[in-house]
């Protein structure tokens, strides 16, 4: 019984594996696309290089794994985007890390880099200082280049919501960067 | 779309290219610079959030899901196994509860019993029922009726557990009775040893053996016994 089950895994293998051929070549060309684009959402979304390289490898391993339910590769990214925002959900059910004090401090994986200007790296901190909730609709809008109905789809957020919190996460990074210029500006003087 | 609504629109939008909002922005030079520089504060937020993967994750995911593919391919095979080794488990603990060794075990303790005290089936007592209840009664049981004529009765360990021990007068000698309340069985056991003969009944509360002598009829005193005992607790 059990050596017909085997025999018949087997036999059946000829047209699976061809499948699986075009199957590894599409899913490759997703990771070559968009590997950099889904890293930048997972590190804006926590913060951390590891953490965020795991939650890219998770994201992935379940997009494999339910490859057939991608019909349309052009939504590809948006796809992609909502298994990393369940998978980063899940994390939370798992582990409850003490990362709440982390808005308020600078991001340790932010450190100014050489040749890094003073507007890009106070824009950083500001933008990983802003609550998720302003944060998030301003990363899918200017990283995932998605309209505020899409925004509004991919965050389940009506979309009057997502302008009015586009408008504050802009608003405040404005006020971050013009204070920085005003501290500069007493420094100078 | 007035003053403060284009201002709100161009925060939360500055590429909207929502004909109203164009409309607004192309009526004054000042509204279109406005727009220009919030999309230069746009510039700067996409340069910022440029940040740079770590080096050669891409294959790294690839490899990933080449070894992911593969513990699945092994869950499957462990997922068998662990079918066929649960069967296997459930086998053996059936085998162990509800084999003749088991049951062995038992008819051996009730029998070792009764050749340890071989001098209780000469006793003689004639007692009467109640001297029976008054022992039973410490192990929760009672004897509703006569069971016939009494030549022992007295509490002792069976295997370390509670129990009574007594000896009744069959057709051609002594049929020892021994109560077990802690001896749980599923259906009768046998019993069979060179000199005696008998079984072991299951109860309402554990069980009870009955052993006489080869030849011995014990059928009268097993329905005697089955007929009369109850266990109140």
């Amino acid at each position: 019984m059990m050596k017909i089950f085997f025999l018949g895994n087997k036999n059946a293998a000829t047209p699976v594996s061809e499948g699986m051929v075009s199957k590894q070549q599409r899913f490759d060309a997703l990771v070559n696309a968009l590997y950099a684009d889904i890293y930048r959402y997972a590190f804006w979304l926590t913060k951390n290089q590891a953490v965020s390289e795991d939650l890219v490898q998770d994201t992935y391993l379940r997009a494999w794994r339910s490859f057939e339910s991608l019909k349309d590769e052009k939504a590809a990214k948006a796809w992609l985007i909502t298994i990393l925002r369940r998978e980063n959900a899940r994390r939370f059910e798992r582990y409850q890390p003490h990362l709440v004090d982390v808005d308020d401090v600078p991001v340790a994986d932010l450190t100014a880099g050489p040749g890094q200007s003073l507007e890009n790296h106070i824009l950083q901190q500001a933008i990983a200082a802003l609550d998720i909730e302003f944060r998030e609709p301003l990363m899918l809008q200017v990283m995932g280049g998605f309209s505020a109905e899409e925004i509004s789809g991919i965050l389940d957020v009506n979309k009057n919501t997502v302008l009015t919190r586009l408008f504050r996460a802009r608003n405040k990074l404005k006020d971050a960067l013009s204070d920085s210029q005003d501290v500069r500006g007493h420094r100078n003087g | 779309m007035d003053d403060l609504e284009f201002r709100r629109r161009a925060y939360a939008e500055p590429n909207s290219d929502d004909k109203d909002f164009l409309k607004n922005k192309n009526q004054s030079l000042d509204n279109a610079h406005f727009v220009d520089e919030l999309k230069t504060l746009d510039q700067q937020i996409a340069d910022a959030m440029q940040v740079e993967p770590p080096e050669g994750l891409a294959e790294r995911i690839k490899l990933n899901q080449q070894l992911g593919k593969h513990t699945q391919k092994k869950k499957q095979y462990q997922f068998m196994f662990s079918i066929a080794a649960s069967v296997l488990i459930v086998m053996s603990v059936v085998f162990i509860f509800l084999s003749p060794s088991n049951n062995d075990a038992l008819s051996k303790i009730v029998l070792s019993h009764i050749y340890d005290e071989l001098y209780h089936l000469e006793e003689d007592h004639q007692y009467p029922i109640d001297r029976a209840n008054l022992a039973l009664a410490s192990l929760g049981g009672r004897f509703k009726q006569d069971i016939g004529e009494i030549r022992y009765v007295g509490a002792c360990d069976i295997d370390k557990k509670p129990g009574l021990h007594m000896v009744l007068e069959g057709e051609k000698g002594p049929v020892t009775v021994i109560m077990m309340p802690q001896e749980k069985i599923e259906k009768a056991i046998k019993i069979t040893d060179p000199r005696f003969q008998g079984s072991i009944q299951p109860t309402a509360k554990g069980s009870y053996a009955i052993v006489a002598v080869k030849g011995e009829e014990i059928a009268r005193i097993k329905h005697a016994v089955n007929s009369s005992l109850s266990w109140e607790f």
